[in-house]
């Protein structure tokens, strides 16, 4: 559309504003009359004129009660995007955002909104087998997408604070499946949880992590028996913290940190340094 | 919609828009429980909204959670805007219920402006606000009023989420006239409605005589 973008005139803007305060335009005379405003410096009466009316048209709707399930939908599409960095210029993210919250809701129970959904998961299997990496590819794509925008928190010094407590109260609530971590290798020493509540954001947060070395950053991966796929890149602070915000992921039995190259990769290369099995 | 006695101009807010612009705050700052009681407080009216948009109970939900979504992402944002809360929720609910209804048809959707503040909403006195509460007899009356022409145009953009074109095929109108009849009937709607009366079959004809004079599509 920014293609063949239009430009339009005040007067011609003016001439718009009825149709533009109803949603009624093209998409492109939308956007254009939109451009125009937000640089215009005149001052278009019209449309504060013409918009006026639009609020009163509202009355005219009936209320209707929603479905009794629809809070539930809401509240765990909320909870879904709850972690991401909620700025203005983002739209992009919204799809992903929400094939997430169907992937999640259609591979579990909806009936009993208060149970865990990990803690639901039947699975229980070994632990670490790299041998199917590439088997996880399929995520990534959704993932990723996904868990690009929350790096955006981790510079961020009140977000991360905020992440810290959250993360720490999502693992005191009942029925919270939680992991102890545990650094190896390169990361010994570190410790840290997981943990995933009945309801929103799971978190990952370890300390006394070293720093990646250059060209290297840590990645986080949900284990669904065996098979990794990817949760996200995890910075590490100058006090050796790092903490993810991540989407709960169904059957997810265990959560694992490698050291992988800047910009993470889709299946990781390198040994676990961080690991823990979750437990309800 | 609950007949809301019509509060004396200047009165922009009350305590309900106090309680909202509250819950706005919290949710702005990542309360999932404030959203959760707004949507306790919404939930009839977007859904009520959605519904007869779209058609579909299906499709309004959707919308529905869309909408909150991007309450929840924007809320930060809503204190900049002049507009109520209640303005401001439910025309971002109407915007996604258009948008879901377009997705559905060959034409691709509108713009996903849902983080676009209703600028136009957002007058410099406190009109719209006023005009948010009028009750739905007096709306429905200025509508009444209008032309056959300029209440269906407005009737079919905002009820139907029916686009310019799409009016005018329905309606087989030119453009033009499409344009100049939203834009008049909205104009004349707005004179109804501050007046405080319903306006005389007069300032009706006005509009008339201004669409005659013009000529169909002779404003654009």
């Amino acid at each position: 559309m920014s293609d063949q973008a239009v430009s339009l005139s005040c007067l011609a803007v003016d001439e718009l504003a009825g149709l533009y305060v109803l949603d009624a335009l093209e998409p492109d005379e939308h956007e254009a009359v939109r451009r125009h405003l937000a640089t215009c410096d005149q001052p278009h009466r019209d449309f504060a004129a013409m918009g006026s009316v639009v609020p009163a048209m509202a009355a005219l709707f009936q209320p209707l009660e929603a479905p009794s399930g629809l809070k539930g939908r809401v509240m765990e599409a909320i909870a879904m995007d709850a972690p991401r960095t909620r700025s203005a210029a983002e739209p992009a993210l919204s799809p992903s955002a929400q094939a997430m919250a169907r992937a999640w809701r259609s591979s579990e129970s909806r009936s009993e909104p208060s149970t865990g959904p990990v803690a639901a998961a039947p699975r229980r299997r070994p632990v670490l087998g790299w041998a199917m990496a590439a088997a996880a590819v399929v995520l990534i794509a959704v993932l990723g997408a996904w868990n690009v925008l929350l790096q955006g928190q981790v510079g961020d010094a009140d977000r991360r604070a905020r992440l810290v407590s959250q993360a720490v109260a999502a693992r005191a609530t009942s029925g919270a499946e939680v992991a102890t971590l545990t650094g190896s290798g390169s990361a010994t020493g570190a410790t840290g949880f997981a943990a995933f509540p009945a309801q929103g954001s799971g978190y990952v947060l370890v300390v006394g992590l070293p720093e990646a070395p250059a060209g290297r950053t840590y990645q986080a991966w949900y284990l669904v028996d065996g098979q990794p796929s990817s949760a996200g890149l995890m910075e590490v602070a100058a006090d050796g913290s790092s903490i993810l915000a991540i989407a709960p992921h169904a059957g997810t039995d265990a959560i694992a940190l490698t050291v992988e190259p800047a910009g993470g990769v889709a299946s990781p290369t390198g040994e676990p340094v961080v690991t823990g099995e979750l437990s309800a | 919609m609950k007949s809301t006695p019509r509060p004396k101009p200047g009165r922009a807010k009350d305590v309900s828009d106090a309680a909202d612009e509250s819950l706005l705050t919290q949710i702005a700052d990542g309360k999932q429980d404030a959203l959760s009681k707004l949507y306790d407080r919404y939930q009839g009216l977007m859904y009520g909204m959605a519904t007869r948009i779209t058609g579909d109970s299906a499709l309004a939900q959707d919308v529905v959670q869309e909408a909150f979504l991007g309450i929840w992402r924007n809320a930060a944002r809503y204190t900049s805007t002049r507009a109520s809360p209640r303005t401001w929720i439910l025309s971002i609910t109407h915007h996604r219920a258009v948008d879901v209804l377009r997705r559905r048809r060959p034409t691709t959707g509108i713009p996903d402006s849902e983080t676009i503040q209703p600028s136009a909403l957002v007058g410099p006195d406190v009109w719209p606000e006023v005009s948010a509460r009028l009750d739905a007899d007096t709306v429905r009356r200025a509508l009444a009023v209008l032309p056959d022409g300029q209440r269906q145009a407005i009737e079919l953009a905002y009820f139907g989420g029916l686009t310019q074109q799409e009016i005018a095929v329905r309606t087989a109108a030119p453009l033009g006239t499409v344009k100049s009849r939203v834009r008049l009937g909205l104009l004349q709607m707005r004179r109804t409605l501050n007046g405080g009366e319903l306006a005389g079959p007069e300032a009706t004809m006005d509009s008339d005589a201004e669409t005659r004079r013009r000529g169909p599509g002779g404003d654009s």
